[in-house]
């Protein structure tokens, strides 16, 4: 998911002179720790910190990959999309990992993928590769329907609360229309979130009625917004986040109860010393989303060696090591179940239990049961970020 | 014709520098003067917002600009004014504020403190600058947090909770940021104060507070008008402050702007932006017209 949304984006920003200076010189980014192994190709990869694992070395010692150069980027829609549109970013990198539907926006600069070259393709659950009833497909290009992309990483959203002050909350009610929890609420400062967790919970609860709560029309998004403005006035809200460290501290420093957020969040606050930070079972189900892989057809995708190199690493991410490494680090889980018993038998390295817990929970649980898989590029984006205006600033 | 016309200018563009030199006149010697100041600010002033004023008429479709004339943005724009008006108003109490808190302790330093202690008491104020600004945001809300320190200090109390997510933690961190500007700017203005102007108040019978008033604040004014104008600038576009210390009742334009950005809408924020130059200059002429505010600028000029 996009981690530190507006702190990525404001470190991408530096990134970004890192970029221009790594495209001149042919080296990786500032996000590179892929150790050199027996293989001769540097991979350059850009995309969300999620992918970026912090050991690369089964990679390297066991494919044609020497090297892996992982440079952060930003989740944000708009910045990326300009920067591989009318920036250098598809040439200067062989593959991006961002937020799946996000590649409607530069499929012209997509190479297309061929699954036959990806061993452990049929490891991943139908659901990832072709969601039912989602508006937009994460792994095709919406215009030309050609195969671009393979998801990686995936979670089921709900949002994070302190147990020891509300006790068990199963339902977004908690969240967007409870006075008993009035002013202790927190939502993420993201229009592509924020509203469509309220449609999900309105839709569920019979309150509105939405036939695509991932691409809500203008008179769906209206609604939903009058439910929230309505709240607001009532004093639902405390504040809103936009950054990964702002959300924990906000939990953290009892500023708030209940928070709009991502999984890991409850993992760092309880690092902080909050135990009683749980991420939500919800009843109306959950945003779902996916991280894809996706083969820029450019300068440093067409070089000697690694499009092939760039197979080896998307079929390296569906085994075990790679699955491993993305729960221990985020708690999020990696397309193909293979890491249960890759952490069963390095137990080690890994905590087993808590890998299978999440797999348990996530890939064979939460992404199968109700609710929507999310799309940053619905069709009336500009409503959306017009609505959530409107909310903000009434 | 022609052949007079090649030998006036070989002579010319290859006479000696001096010569060449000698036969402009004022007005060409003074373009030249401005030539790389004239260069400069069209290349990082008047360029940039030609750039933006030209997008907000276009569409924006798949990362690139579609060149087809709209004024829907700036329909879209005009219903975001309220936003745009509360960023100003904002942005006009942080400079109250800050003035009201900087100018005290600037004049302090001025009056009271010994000159070789002066430099390292400014110092002193300027440092916290060196730590990253998201850091100092932070620490500060982590400070005035339910749990923080202040609310543990005060743990005989409700926690206070007005100090974070509210219009009041804005202007603390607005604060936060632009105080030691104030200071410095307004200590400077007062160090360039001719010390016979104030003895000759003192000597014509004026009282301290007569002196203050009548010399030593209109003399300092270029450098309250000088920090005014950068605490609005930095203020009107502030994103991660607003963003961190507002609460929910609190939206800027800065916060507004990462919204549009990430929906694309690189026109929509095109226009805002127009529409807020346009309500700046508004203020400018209302100032003028009401408060003379262009004769603060005469006095740095004098």
């Amino acid at each position: 998911m996009r981690m530190e949304s507006r702190r990525q984006f404001l470190e991408a920003l530096f990134a970004s002179g890192a970029i221009s200076i790594a495209g001149c010189f042919g080296t990786g980014g500032d996000g590179g720790n892929g150790g050199s192994g027996s293989g001769d190709v540097t991979l350059e990869v850009t995309g969300i910190t999620t992918v970026n694992v912090e050991d690369y070395s089964d990679l390297t010692k066991s494919t044609s990959v020497g090297q892996l150069n992982y440079t952060p980027a930003s989740t944000a829609v708009g910045e990326f999309t300009s920067r591989v549109v009318e920036g250098p970013v598809a040439d200067q990198y062989a593959v991006a990992c961002q937020l799946s539907t996000m590649e409607d926006n530069f499929c012209g600069k997509l190479k297309e993928l061929d699954p036959d070259q990806i061993d452990r393709w049929d490891n991943i659950p139908e659901y990832l590769t072709d969601p039912k009833g989602s508006p937009n497909d994460p792994t095709r290009c919406d215009e030309n329907d050609r195969l671009v992309g393979m998801p990686m990483v995936a979670n089921a959203d709900s949002f994070v609360y302190n147990k020891e002050v509300t006790g068990e909350l199963t339902s977004y009610g908690a969240m967007f229309d409870s006075d008993e929890w009035a002013g202790r609420v927190a939502l993420e400062d993201n229009w592509a979130t924020s509203l469509s967790k309220c449609a999900l919970y309105l839709d569920a609860n019979n309150m509105a009625d939405i036939e695509s709560i991932a691409n809500m029309t203008p008179d769906e998004l209206k609604t939903v917004t009058d439910f929230l403005i309505e709240r607001k006035k009532a004093g639902q809200f405390r504040t809103t986040w936009s950054g990964y460290e702002e959300a924990v501290s906000l939990i953290v420093s009892g500023d708030v109860d209940i928070l709009d957020g991502w999984y890991p969040m409850v993992l760092s606050a309880q690092e902080q010393g909050l135990s009683g930070a749980t991420y939500a079972d919800t009843d109306e189900g959950y945003h779902k989303w996916s991280i894809g892989g996706y083969l820029f057809d450019g300068e440093a995708g067409n070089q000697d060696g690694v499009e092939s190199a760039v197979y080896e690493y998307l079929n390296w991410t569906l085994g075990g090591e790679f699955g491993a490494q993305v729960v221990e680090q985020s708690g999020y889980v990696a397309a193909s179940p293979a890491a249960q018993d890759y952490a069963e038998e390095n137990s080690d390295r890994f905590d087993a239990d808590f890998v299978q817990q999440r797999y348990d929970d996530v890939l064979l649980g939460k992404l199968e049961e109700d609710g929507y898989w999310t799309n940053r590029t619905p069709d009336n984006v500009g409503a959306y970020e017009g609505e959530w205006q409107r909310f903000k600033s009434t | 014709m022609i052949h007079t016309l090649i030998t006036n200018l070989s002579a010319r563009l290859f006479a000696p520098v001096d010569e060449q030199v000698a036969q402009l006149n004022d007005r060409q010697i003074l373009g030249m003067q401005f030539a790389p100041l004239m260069a400069i600010l069209f290349l990082f002033a008047v360029l940039p917002v030609a750039f933006i004023l030209l997008w907000s008429f276009w569409s924006y479709e798949g990362g690139e600009f579609v060149m087809t004339f709209t004024l829907s943005h700036y329909e879209a724009a005009f219903s975001r004014l309220n936003t745009i008006l509360t960023t100003t108003r904002i942005s006009l109490v942080a400079i109250v504020l800050t003035i009201s808190a900087g100018y005290p302790v600037a004049y302090f330093v001025y009056r009271f403190v010994s000159e070789e202690n002066r430099l390292p008491i400014l110092l002193v104020l300027v440092v916290p600058f060196i730590v990253n600004r998201l850091l100092r945001i932070f620490s500060l809300v982590d400070l005035m947090s339910t749990r923080g320190p202040l609310n543990t200090l005060l743990f005989f109390m409700e926690p206070i909770q007005f100090l974070v997510h509210t219009e009041i933690s804005l202007y603390i961190g607005l604060l936060n940021d632009t105080l030691p500007i104030a200071i410095v700017l307004i200590y400077l203005s007062l160090e360039r104060i001719d010390e016979s102007l104030l003895n000759a108040s003192y000597d014509l019978g004026g009282s301290g507070l007569y002196t203050f008033r009548k010399v030593t604040l209109p003399l300092s004014a270029p450098g309250v008008v000088a920090a005014s104008i950068l605490i609005f600038v930095i203020t009107i576009g502030a994103g991660s402050m607003p963003e961190i210390m507002a609460g929910m009742n609190t939206y800027t334009i800065g916060v507004m702007m990462l919204s549009i950005f990430d929906a694309q809408q690189i026109p929509l924020a095109g226009a805002v932006s127009v529409i807020t130059l346009g309500v700046i200059g508004i203020l400018l002429l209302l100032g003028q017209r009401y408060a003379n505010i262009m004769a603060l600028f005469e006095e740095i000029e004098g």
